[in-house]
């Protein structure tokens, strides 16, 4: 069913009879005092805002239909409206059945409660909005699109408030046209050439590229070009930030010297990331695995079914990674991410050296889908799925996860479709996936109940659908433990990513892309750059991380590092100071610092427009507020807001135009290179 | 307490003055007080200089292709297959025993002047075990004997070659290093210098329970923090600056920001304790290829050593790391340009070292998370476990292989859960159990850095469980 225009029709309805009642004005004081607890009218643990049955208990947010009403407070069947003779009639229809919509409460029958419940309603709107006002206050909106993208914008905030609650804005978000990777790459190219072949007087030709169809790929750096273009302004940022975060999962890098000259091959693969990022995680894993990206980086390409006589098995490594990294992880899982123990208490291993073997041999036989099996990888397509060869293929029987065989003679496409099933439906993937994609958007350290709730979607999205990443990044951005933060567990957050410090700083002060900004693009191009050592295409050398650029397929950082000290010593995990060095540390200040003190318009540097800000300067508390809703959400400590104008007023400035700018770029200066800001509650 | 650092030590007083003298110690991590604690042993009196470069191989490098079996060539082509190195390529050595890859002829020459050591058979061992004894632990997940879990998982293999002791999820179990580290401080004459340096970032190893490694990038000197440092342009840099320590030094009750917080203040402190030292480091004469990515961090190396009487150390500890060893696929030739940059990096710092005349004074080695199975998949080589290590310096009993190298022969002997078995110490496919742990390793080279009898038991707690402390690498000790 397309629930699209009814979920909007149902809005309208839903404002228009808005009714003003005691509880929407508690709740309205609650919002107004600014109390960090989130109200919850019916008590059934999920705070109001986030809450799709307000005054109605439904702890499980049951929602068959979709359309964002737990089935609870949804006996609006035919979805006009209202609760009339219309939806009695469905009812009538579907009494005795399994439902599911007409299924109100959940029991797995159409009954006579179901009746009841249709009933209360009767004459009346359905759905949450039905007794509460929806309200998002500027920086509590500004928290969540730090979580949700790559950094709020003043626009963004705006946006997000006029569309009332978290949850038209994440429906919209799944509208957003895609933003494309190897097009736009490729289009950068062919302008690049078309440029330096019509300069005038003509260079030499080797100095420019070879003509795109002669070409397998290319060493130049238009992946790198294109991601930073689409994370900064793309529409579609809570796509683009899902990816982002899967990249950092699903792992390949053109540090290895296979994928080097795959800049092409590495903007198809993110395409396949950004695709799927709302997408199934079986069908996500499908495609990674065919792609001739992972195949060169985890070398499953061209592996071949074992020849005994030579003592040749094999390849183990993409079957290894794959269960290790990419879905289960080493020890088996509670449903809440914690380690189940054996009767010794001992972590129970997932799986075993034959299990990878087993592994090892269903995916056999896969190889580029444009050259023979032996002949010069060169010229293999890196962004077109590989292709079966059954003359490669183990086709014997192979013993999986959890004692599941894979019967004798299966192509090499149902195998891989067999053993994919197999790991995807492993217990572990969900708390395993749930505890990785929280760690990347809201906390470094979740409540096991945190990640259980996230678990529960990745298992059910209410739909009976496993695997549902939709589902699952509206469980890690909706929760309540996301939305109430440090009110609820003190050391909620999480420290910034060095990318990710770069992309807000942009977004929030409307960073210009420069026209011909890099050495290989041409005068009509614009992209963001910044100067000499610290420019984007190879920041990593600066910060230690670049997108597809990490070390190895174990990620920039591990999602369980913890630095030596105190923060280990409680317990908790901060994945991202496994990049903090003396070196790193004085390499991103120095990277930002550089953008705020120095970059001018003209410049080889990414500009930013401070003019909105530049205004606030003669008043400065207005001027700190904004920095304050911006880049630390609201939350920003009276010590820094104090620190800020005592400095705002030092005597070293002089009340000139230089004066002023000067106070502005020092006060984003000092506010992103602080703790608070650093740390992203 | 010599008197060539007073540079430093004014700068330490002046740091003193800025800040607190808890803080500026605690930054360091390295308080007398605290080494005092922890060793059970005395290291005051140590008044000689020695040093410790740890060269960590990641990804799991294949020694196999590397140290060929000369004599004993058949067995090792039979097995290696299309990736066997020819006879006729090999650089033999001077026994006729053993033959060095073709990339290795620096490794050679250093080898015959006695040196650089192999020490063979080695990996992460808590104690002697057998074929069967593994098998049975692959089967049951549970042994009676103690076995390193998750054999053939690079990331816990990487973490127990640096702790030699079962890291638990989310805890940072010290590494041997930091706590020979924690200890040997007791011998600096200038407290507020880092005894440790890192030029590839964070690691296991030098994480100690006080001590932490200084972090330097390969090839640069050490950065300032460029719009917070004492510039008097533009005029307000100064109160910008000092507005922003003020924000540092604040206390923070979030564990992160708190962490944050003492991450940038401890790099301001170390950074200006270090940089000014470090730029008056003399050039060297000895050659060297800063495209070799093991080469520009072991000159950096190489520069930090130099200036250890200005910064009053007696004792150091180095990491450099060279990875993408993981060669599952076109082994042949990514392995030999891994080779090649090892060869050439190590030598090129030997070099370097003897330049200084330290060559007695500083030990390199190496270690790598697993060997590689010495069957092949195709193009390439899975993870395994025993392999061998590299020993280099003038302190080293060079020019030989220390330890009985990994045995095997050319057909089977059994098999185990369908794999070909080439030895008694085959637990599949040409994965060995190691016959030297790396506890042993790393205490022989440990005692040659002077760490005495209770220390040694404390640092590698599998040695208890092996006859043979001292795998005899090590001259003099």
């Amino acid at each position: 069913m397309n629930t699209a225009p009814r979920t909007a029709l149902r809005r309208r309805i839903a404002q228009r009879l808005r009714p003003i009642g005691t509880v929407a004005c508690l709740f309205a004081l609650l919002a107004m005092s600014n109390i960090a607890t989130a109200a919850d009218t019916d008590g059934d643990g999920i705070a109001d805002e986030l809450d799709n049955c307000r005054a109605l208990s439904n702890a499980n947010q049951r929602d068959t239909d979709g359309d964002a009403y737990g089935n609870r407070c949804d006996p609006d069947l035919n979805g006009d409206g209202i609760t009339d003779g219309r939806d009695t009639n469905a009812l009538r229809l579907a009494f005795g059945g399994t439902g599911p919509h007409a299924d109100f409460d959940g029991n797995g029958v159409v009954n006579g409660v179901d009746v009841g419940i249709l009933r209360s309603f009767f004459g009346k709107p359905p759905g949450p909005g039905a007794l509460v006002a929806d309200t998002v206050t500027a920086p509590q909106a500004a928290r969540f699109l730090t979580q949700a993208t790559f950094g709020p914008t003043s626009a963004e905030i705006t946006r997000l408030q006029t569309l009332k609650t978290y949850r038209a804005w994440l429906d919209d978000q799944l509208t957003k046209p895609r933003s494309t990777y190897l097009t736009r790459a490729r289009s950068m190219y062919t302008d690049y050439y078309n440029w330096c072949i019509n300069q005038q007087p003509p260079v030499r030709a080797d100095e420019c590229p070879t003509p795109i169809a002669e070409i397998v790929d290319t060493w130049r750096d238009y992946f790198r070009h294109v991601w930073w273009l689409n994370s900064i302004q793309g529409s579609d940022q809570l796509r683009q930030r899902m990816a982002f975060a899967l990249s950092q999962i699903l792992v390949v890098s053109d540090k290895s010297a296979d994928l080097s000259d795959t800049q092409f091959g590495m903007a198809s693969y993110y395409d396949v990331l950004s695709k799927y990022a709302f997408g199934n995680y079986r069908d996500l894993l499908k495609e990674v695995t065919q792609h001739p990206v992972m195949g060169l980086y985890l070398s499953m390409l061209r592996n071949a079914k074992a020849d005994p006589e030579r003592n040749i098995r094999p390849d183990e490594n993409f079957a290894r990674e794959l269960q290790q990294l990419f879905t289960i992880g080493v020890y088996e899982l509670n449903l809440d991410g914690s380690l189940k123990l054996d009767s010794s208490g001992q972590p129970i291993s997932t799986y075993d050296q034959a299990t990878i073997q087993g592994f090892s041999r269903a995916f056999t036989g896969w190889n580029f889908s444009n050259v023979p099996w032996d002949e010069y990888a060169g010229n293999g397509n890196r962004t077109t799925k590989m292709v079966p060869v059954a003359a490669y293929h183990d086709t014997d029987a192979k013993t999986l996860l959890r004692d599941v065989t894979l019967p004798a003679g299966q192509t090499a496409l149902q195998d891989l479709d067999g053993a994919l099933d197999n790991v995807f439906n492993h217990p572990n993937v969900g708390p395993f996936l749930a505890k990785q994609l929280i760690k990347r958007f809201t906390t470094s350290n979740p409540t096991p109940a945190y990640v259980a709730r996230v678990a529960t979607v990745f298992n059910d999205n209410g739909r009976g659908v496993r695997g549902d990443l939709s589902a699952v990044l509206r469980a890690i951005l909706l929760d309540a433990e996301a939305r109430d933060g440090t009110a609820a567990v003190p050391t909620f957050g999480k420290v910034r990513e060095p990318l990710l410090r770069i992309t807000q700083l942009f977004r929030a002060f409307k960073a210009k892309p420069i026209a011909g900004g890099d050495y290989d693009v041409g005068p009509t191009v614009v992209v963001f750059n910044s100067a000499g050592d610290q420019a984007l295409r190879s920041i990593d050398g600066e910060n230690g991380q670049n997108v597809l650029g990490a070390p190895s397929v174990f990620n920039f950082f591990r999602p369980d590092y913890a630095p030596a000290g105190a923060v280990a010593t409680a317990g908790l995990t901060a994945p991202e100071l496994q990049l903090w060095t003396e070196n790193t540390i004085m390499a991103s200040t120095n990277m930002l610092n550089a953008h705020v003190q120095d970059a001018q318009t003209g410049g080889e540097r990414t500009y930013l427009d401070l003019t909105t800000e530049l205004a606030l300067v003669t008043q400065p508390t207005k001027l700190v507020d904004r920095l304050d809703l911006l880049l630390t959400n609201g939350s920003m400590s009276a010590s820094l807001r104090e620190t800020l104008l005592t400095h705002l007023a030092d005597p070293s400035f002089p009340n000139t135009s230089d004066g002023r700018q000067g106070k502005l770029r020092d006060a984003i200066s000092l506010v992103i290179n602080s703790p608070e800001y650093l740390v992203q509650k | 307490m010599n008197g060539c650092k007073q540079p430093g030590r004014r700068n330490f007083l002046r740091q003193l003055g800025a800040t607190t003298a808890w803080s500026a110690l605690t930054m360091t991590g390295q308080m007398p007080l605290m080494a005092r604690a922890l060793a059970a042993e005395n290291y005051s009196g140590i008044d000689d200089y020695r040093s410790l470069v740890c060269v960590f191989l990641s990804g799991g490098i294949d020694t196999h292709n590397a140290f060929v079996p000369y004599a004993n060539y058949d067995n090792y082509a039979s097995l290696r297959q299309a990736l066997a190195i020819s006879r006729n390529q090999l650089l033999p050595d001077s026994s006729g025993a053993l033959g060095f890859h073709p990339s290795l002829a620096p490794l050679r020459t250093l080898y015959n002047e006695g040196k650089l050591a192999i020490a063979a058979n080695l990996g992460n061992l808590f104690e002697p075990l057998t074929a069967s004894e593994v098998f049975d632990y692959f089967g049951e997940d549970v042994s009676p004997k103690s076995i390193p879990r998750e054999l053939f998982s690079h990331s816990h293999q990487s973490d127990l070659v640096q702790i030699n002791a079962a890291r638990r999820p989310g805890s940072e179990a010290p590494g041997w290093g930091g706590l020979m580290a924690d200890r040997l401080i007791e011998a600096s004459t200038d407290l507020s210098f880092p005894l440790s340096y890192t030029v590839a970032g964070n690691n296991l190893w030098q994480t100690g329970q006080t001590s932490r490694p200084f972090s330097v990038r390969p090839g640069r000197d050490i950065p300032v923090f460029e719009h917070f440092d004492d510039d008097t342009w533009p005029r307000w840099e100064p109160a910008r600056s000092a507005a922003w320590t003020q924000i540092l030094e604040r206390s923070y009750a979030h564990p992160l920001e708190a962490q944050v917080a003492k991450a940038m203040l401890g790099t301001k402190q170390r950074s200006d304790l270090l940089r000014s030292e470090l730029e008056a480091a003399p050039p060297f004469n000895t050659p060297f290829n800063e495209d070799n990515r093991l080469e520009n961090q072991l000159r950096s190396v190489a520069k930090l050593i130099s200036i250890r009487q200005r910064v009053g150390l007696r004792r150091q500890l180095f990491f450099v790391e060279l990875g993408n060893w993981d060669t599952h696929s076109n082994h042949l030739e990514r392995h030999g340009e891994q080779l090649t940059d090892l060869a050439n990096g190590l030598f090129s710092f030997q070099r370097t070292i003897d330049e200084l005349g330290l060559s007695g004074s500083v030990t390199t080695f190496t270690i790598s998370e697993f060997n590689r199975t010495l069957t092949i998949n195709g193009d390439g080589t899975d993870h395994a476990w025993a392999g061998e290590q590299l020993v280099m310096g003038g302190a080293v009993d060079g020019g030989k292989v220390h330890g009985q190298p990994v045995d095997y022969q050319s057909t089977g002997i059994g098999q185990h859960w369908g794999d070909t078995l080439f030895g008694a110490k085959d637990v599949g496919s040409g994965r060995f159990i190691p016959e030297y742990s790396m506890d042993q390793y790393g205490a022989t080279l440990a005692k040659w850095m002077g760490i005495k009898g209770t220390d040694l038991a404390t640092i590698f707690p599998n040695l208890k469980n092996f006859a043979q402390k001292d795998l005899g690498f090590m001259r003099g000790v």
